[in-house]
């Protein structure tokens, strides 16, 4: 689980605080809609493994719900905590279902996948809404998609970017102390210092690719290395990071 | 802000120590050379320095705490030099702290200032807190005053990230703060025996303009101890390379100095002039 937190805010007054994080969260897929169904292989479940759920948040996929037009939530929710099971929120569906889930209580996941309508909540709704909280994009970026980001000014120490469900592609240089976070591949037309991890959500086959490589950290899907002292061993010159057989390989480009 | 000819500019650094104040003072008073009317905020609540910089710590009656909470009119509060026309200074409180500052209260005094200066110069104080955050707030340009040593580059880079992202010019997508580096207390003897980083090895890491490079000069601790911007000592190569920084910002195209060792003559090795 990775969590990914902006700066906090000048005023210290308020009686609370937004900022963005970041979790890793399991999927239950509803494949229909029958629910003594779903009760009869739930309970099945927790008979052979009482603490199967343990109150795990999870978000429903209602995919292969779409040619529904109304389900009752209120009674899906009923079904779900019976076994320990803390719904969140669910994704995908069509939007009536969006709309019945939210009166429900449920939010609607925005699905990460580049390509994808936002159904819900809009880059401007946030904006208006929270005006002086941390949610503001920190950086002057190229494009705004969800997925590939990418960004033409230095990151300087201290900043954090993540690139959701896409490449990161910094085309400059990555100060100390900076920290570069992508579900895709990671790019630095530059010099790579501060950390780099790539392939977050468990993708192997995620690459970072760099200028020079001077960084203090990187990883691949989790597998990482920390460099103790500078790369003197190392030639300089352009590198590419990726996992071969669970290892981190660093090889010249 | 609504002027636009008036320029807001900070001077900061995320490190403390480095030469904020010294150059705050220094460079408020080369602009007033200049024949600008400049005016130097102190935003050090509590630890006030530029008073005593510019050698006006008994003439202070109101500050600028005083004028945010209507206790004094920005008439009352301005101190004006005694040496050098067009400059005045606009000291800290020294009783209070940093949380009677307000944004609020800032953008007033700088609309209020904007009216009659060319140029308004916020000394910062070191950190990334309330009093540092709100000194570059409403900045058009930022002066990123740092010494060639690790700590204080990186310190100069996180400040660098929140000028592009905490500013006002930031929030409302304008054009961002113009970003210059001063490097202060430059030893050439030092770079090149290795023990200190280089112009070269901080431009790497900062990737900003250079407005100046200021050599560790021991005018800055007499000028200081009384009283006197340096850049009132045109005979120091300090002071003179704080003229050249702001001959740069004006636009001018001025070579940088003092940045090779000195070849010192046998003369100069007898009598030790510096």
């Amino acid at each position: 689980m990775s969590t990914l937190a902006s700066d906090s805010p000048v005023e210290t007054e308020h009686s609370f605080q937004l900022k963005g994080s970041l979790f890793t969260l399991s999927v239950l897929q509803l494949n229909h809609a029958n629910l003594s169904l779903l009760r009869e292989e739930l309970g099945e479940k927790v008979r052979l493994a009482p603490k199967f759920f343990q109150y795990a948040p999870i978000v429903l996929d209602l995919g292969a719900l779409t040619h529904y037009e109304d389900l009752n939530f209120e009674a899906i929710r009923k079904t779900l905590t019976e076994f320990q099971l803390v719904p969140v929120g669910i994704r995908g569906g069509n939007k009536k279902l969006h709309h019945l889930a939210q009166e429900a209580g449920f939010a609607v996941m925005l699905d990460p996948a580049p390509g994808h309508i936002r159904t819900s909540v809009k880059k401007d709704d946030l904006k208006q809404d929270i005006q002086t909280s941390t949610q503001k994009p920190e950086l002057r970026e190229a494009s705004l998609e969800v997925g590939s980001r990418l960004i033409t000014s230095p990151i300087r120490s201290g900043q954090q970017v993540y690139a959701q469900g896409g490449d990161l592609i910094i085309a400059a240089s990555v100060s100390p102390g900076a920290e570069l976070l992508a579900d895709g591949n990671i790019h630095v037309y530059g010099t790579l210092r501060g950390r780099a991890l790539a392939g977050i959500n468990g993708n192997e086959k995620a690459r970072i690719f760099c200028y020079e490589l001077e960084a203090e950290l990187v990883s691949i899907a989790g597998q990482y290395k920390v460099f103790e002292e500078h790369s003197h061993a190392l030639p300089p010159g352009p590198k590419q990071l990726f996992l071969r057989d669970g290892q981190l390989i660093i090889s010249p480009l | 802000m609504e002027n636009s000819k008036t320029k807001i500019v900070v001077i900061t650094s995320g490190k403390g120590g480095v030469g904020k104040t010294t150059t705050s003072a220094a460079f408020g008073t080369g602009l007033a050379l200049k024949g600008y009317k400049t005016v130097i905020i102190d935003f050090d609540v509590g630890l006030r320095n530029l008073d005593l910089i510019m050698g006006c710590e008994r003439r202070v009656v109101y500050d600028v705490i005083n004028v945010i909470h209507g206790e004094a009119t920005l008439t009352q509060a301005l101190i004006k030099d005694k040496r050098v026309e067009n400059l005045y200074i606009l000291p800290a409180s020294q009783t209070r702290d940093k949380d009677a500052l307000s944004k609020e209260g800032v953008e007033k005094i700088l609309n209020e200032l904007s009216k009659d200066f060319d140029f308004i110069v916020c000394d910062s104080p070191a950190g990334i807190e309330r009093g540092a955050l709100l000194a570059m707030y409403f900045a058009d340009e930022a002066i990123v005053v740092t010494n060639p040593e690790v700590s204080s580059v990186r310190d100069s880079d996180r400040i660098l990230g929140v000028l592009a992202s905490k500013s006002q010019r930031a929030e409302q997508g304008r054009e961002p703060i113009k970003e210059h580096l001063l490097l202060t207390r430059y030893s050439p003897e030092r770079v090149e025996r290795g023990d200190m980083l280089s112009v070269q090895d901080v431009q790497e890491i900062l990737s900003i303009p250079l407005l100046g490079v200021i050599p560790e000069s021991k005018a800055v601790l007499k000028a200081s101890n009384s009283g006197q911007p340096v850049s009132l000592d045109a005979e120091s190569d300090a002071g003179q390379a704080y003229l050249d920084a702001v001959a740069r910002f004006l636009g001018e195209n001025r070579e940088h100095r003092f940045l090779s060792p000195e070849k010192r003559g046998f003369f100069s090795k007898l009598f030790g002039r510096k």
